[in-house]
């Protein structure tokens, strides 16, 4: 198959139609589908078989409710769709009207095209009926109506790719568009009346300010409570069982063949405390290096996307949105910008992709800088759970406390310092559908999956950088020179240096680094929240550089350093 | 004013004499006079109005118009927040958060 020669297919529609979950039915390739507008920020692209030995490429472009560059904050899909060969626009079959302007727009282009009429399942159940072949006779579009999340209809989608010819639009105004779409509803929907089914009124009720509040509150505290009892049981049940019972037999063994000592020793099994292998202390490559993310934080990641991959798929976030809308934009945000900081609470990495989300600079620049200051990812939220739960719950409490106060101040000041205001809200609240079991366990492999590739190796190599620095004394120079921060500062022994520095890297590992340290509870708490707010890990800066700019990124990151000198220093005072 | 008609000949239909029609008419002129336009945000929850005008730049109104909130379309309130917080109104079969600023800028007629 050669690259140039396929054709390029664009999947092309308005915001949460399901073009993602259309793409991958079509190609097979895993990608991100989730009941809110804006899932897909950037692009994916995969391969389709059209006939035997005949693919196409597909492209998964982000939604756009028009080609409009007035209109369109998405300047990515406009110019992609200039290099495509056919377009699959697709359209939401229970909201017609409104996803016709797009077909419209993207009709008059006059490059090859196929409606395909997805969600048509919940057209029957919402009482709508369309004649789907008067539609195609009054669009001159062939319709194709499909499921994406069943899976109904793509075949004949694919089959009528082949049918789909060049065809010439006159070129209309707005107005006039409007008027052809009422022409064309008018003659091709009837809306029945229909009962109220149990999902819906709960969908006004968590919608309205005096039940939606309250209902938000509970959410989110039953969000975290089930997270917490799923990761328990996991880390009680399976993964220290498994650590215990199977690996460390074959690590003491691997211990007595390497000596028990020595260089080689020390990086695969790491010192032995008190004659035996301690999976927190002995920090080797194969004992600490793979229990902190498998056995301590894995378990986290596993039910945290568990919980969120129920509730993006039952449409709930952008009603959460919506309720704390007002709370943001005193935060100097609005309150879609809950969407990134929620993924960022499982890992910043895509919570700084959605930033991407947010309009302006401004909102940008808070969102980055406020996600990586005071929202703590889940490999991080577990390390303390662990580390600092042994304490104590209210020291717990205490960390995540300064963080959401943090949160709350940061955000203030900076709507306050910073020029402009926040841009209005104008979002679309999707209906609840029920998750579809085998969705839901499919999106929490592929992120269980990518934290896997992504978090393993980079613990390792830091597990590795720590032995061979500390072999070779660069420590001990570093230490000096932090000392006057680390020690006057904050109170804290020169020894929790390695584990500032290995924070750069990832925060797991650092925090996994405090636990042969034997530090005080107050030394803990404070080294903990410093970790937090002083630096995202290497990944989310690399990401948030991206998306910020380097300007922008610099004064972020000053913000950020700055912040942690101040608040590890009241610390060291008040506590 | 497409909202008037239609329920005017809901009257039509629903009076059995000629005069009960005529009462129906004077009725519905009296109204038609008294309707007005006020803000989006001014609706109570439920209430279902008619879009009249959209003050504000070519792009918010573009963007609403894509979202199903133009002129001559009926929306119904669904909720709104307090603290000037967003409006949340139905549009056909969407639902759509709308900042309190810009819910202002639209103006309706309720229809009784």
């Amino acid at each position: 198959m050669s690259l140039k020669k396929d054709p390029k297919i664009l999947l092309m529609g308005n915001p949460n139609v399901g073009k993602s979950a259309i793409f991958s039915r079509l190609t097979g390739a895993k990608v991100t589908v989730s009941n809110y507008p804006g899932t897909t920020v950037g692009f994916c692209q995969g391969y389709v078989t059209l006939e035997k030995n005949t693919y196409a490429v597909v492209i998964d472009v982000p939604g756009v409710y028009s080609l409009d560059p007035l209109t369109t904050t998405d300047e990515v899909a406009i110019k992609m769709r200039e290099k495509g060969d056919m377009i699959i626009n697709v359209v939401d079959a229970t909201n017609l009207e409104r996803n016709l302007f797009l077909s419209l727009e993207l009709a008059e282009k006059n490059a090859p095209m196929i409606i395909a009429l997805n969600m048509w399942d919940e057209t029957k159940h919402k009482g709508i009926e369309i004649d789907v072949k008067a539609l195609q006779k009054e669009l001159g579009i062939l319709v194709v109506p499909v499921c994406g999340l069943t899976g109904f209809g793509i075949k004949e989608l694919v089959e009528k790719l082949k049918l789909v010819k060049k065809r010439t639009f006159k070129a209309t105004t707005r107005e006039e568009k409007w008027e052809k779409i009422g022409r064309v509803i008018n003659l091709t929907q009837k809306l029945h009346h229909h009962h109220h089914t149990l999902l819906e009124r709960f969908e006004d009720m968590s919608t309205r300010p005096a039940t939606g509040i309250p209902i938000a509150m509970l959410v989110v505290y039953l969000s975290f409570k089930i997270i917490r009892g799923i990761a328990e049981n996991l880390i009680t049940y399976v993964f220290n069982p498994l650590f215990d019972k199977i690996w460390l037999p074959i690590m003491e063994k691997l211990s007595l063949f390497l000596g028990q000592k020595g260089v080689l020793h020390n990086v695969i099994i790491g010192k032995l405390v008190n004659g035996e292998i301690d999976y927190e202390k002995s920090f080797g490559l194969l004992t600490t290096g793979l229990f902190v993310p498998i056995a301590e934080v894995l378990p986290y990641i596993l039910s945290f996307y568990l919980i969120l991959g129920i509730l993006e798929d039952l449409g709930y976030l952008p009603r959460l949105a919506t309720q704390v809308d007002n709370l943001m934009h005193r935060l100097g945000l609005h309150g879609y910008a809950i969407v990134p900081m929620i993924l960022g609470l499982g890992c910043n990495v895509p919570g700084a992709m959605a930033i991407r989300l947010l309009e302006t600079r401004r909102e940008k620049f808070i969102a980055g800088t406020l996600m990586a200051i005071a929202i703590p990812c889940m490999a991080q939220i577990a390390m303390i759970l662990g580390l600092v739960g042994k304490r104590g719950g209210k020291y717990v409490a205490l960390i995540f406390g300064i963080l959401f106060l943090l949160l709350i101040v940061k955000g203030l000041i900076m709507n306050k310092v910073l020029k402009g205001k926040s841009p209005e809200v104008l979002w679309e609240i999707p209906p609840y559908r029920m998750p579809q079991p085998t969705a839901v366990v499919k999106k929490l492999w592929m992120r269980v999956f990518e934290f896997m590739r992504d978090a393993v190796p980079y613990v390792l190599l830091g597990v590795l950088i720590i032995n061979v620095l500390s072999a070779i004394h660069v420590f001990d120079f570093l230490t000096g020179l932090f000392s006057p921060i680390i020690h006057n500062l904050w109170g804290l022994p020169d020894d929790t240096m390695p584990a500032m520095l290995m924070g750069f890297l990832r925060k797991d590992i650092a925090i996994g680094m405090l636990a042969p340290l034997e530090l005080t509870t107050k030394q803990l708490v404070i080294t903990c929240t410093v970790l937090a707010i002083y630096f995202p890990c290497m990944a989310t800066f690399i990401v948030l550089l991206r998306e910020l700019g380097w300007k922008d990124m610099l004064k972020s990151a000053f913000l950020m350093i700055l912040t942690a000198i101040i608040v590890g220093t009241l610390m060291n005072i008040i506590l | 004013m497409v909202g008037c008609s239609r329920s005017l000949s809901i009257c039509y239909l629903n009076c059995d004499n000629i005069q009960g029609a005529q009462h129906a008419m004077r009725d519905q002129k009296v109204l038609g006079e008294k309707m007005e336009e006020i803000s989006l945000t001014k609706l109570k929850s439920k209430q279902s109005a008619m879009v009249k005008t959209i003050e504000g730049g070519q792009s918010v109104r573009h963007r609403l118009e894509t979202l199903g909130i133009r002129k001559g379309k009926k929306i119904t309130m669904i909720s709104s927040h307090f603290w000037r917080g967003p409006v949340t109104v139905l549009a056909g079969k969407t639902k759509i958060a709308i900042g309190h600023g810009m819910a202002q800028k639209i103006k309706v007629s309720v229809e009784e």
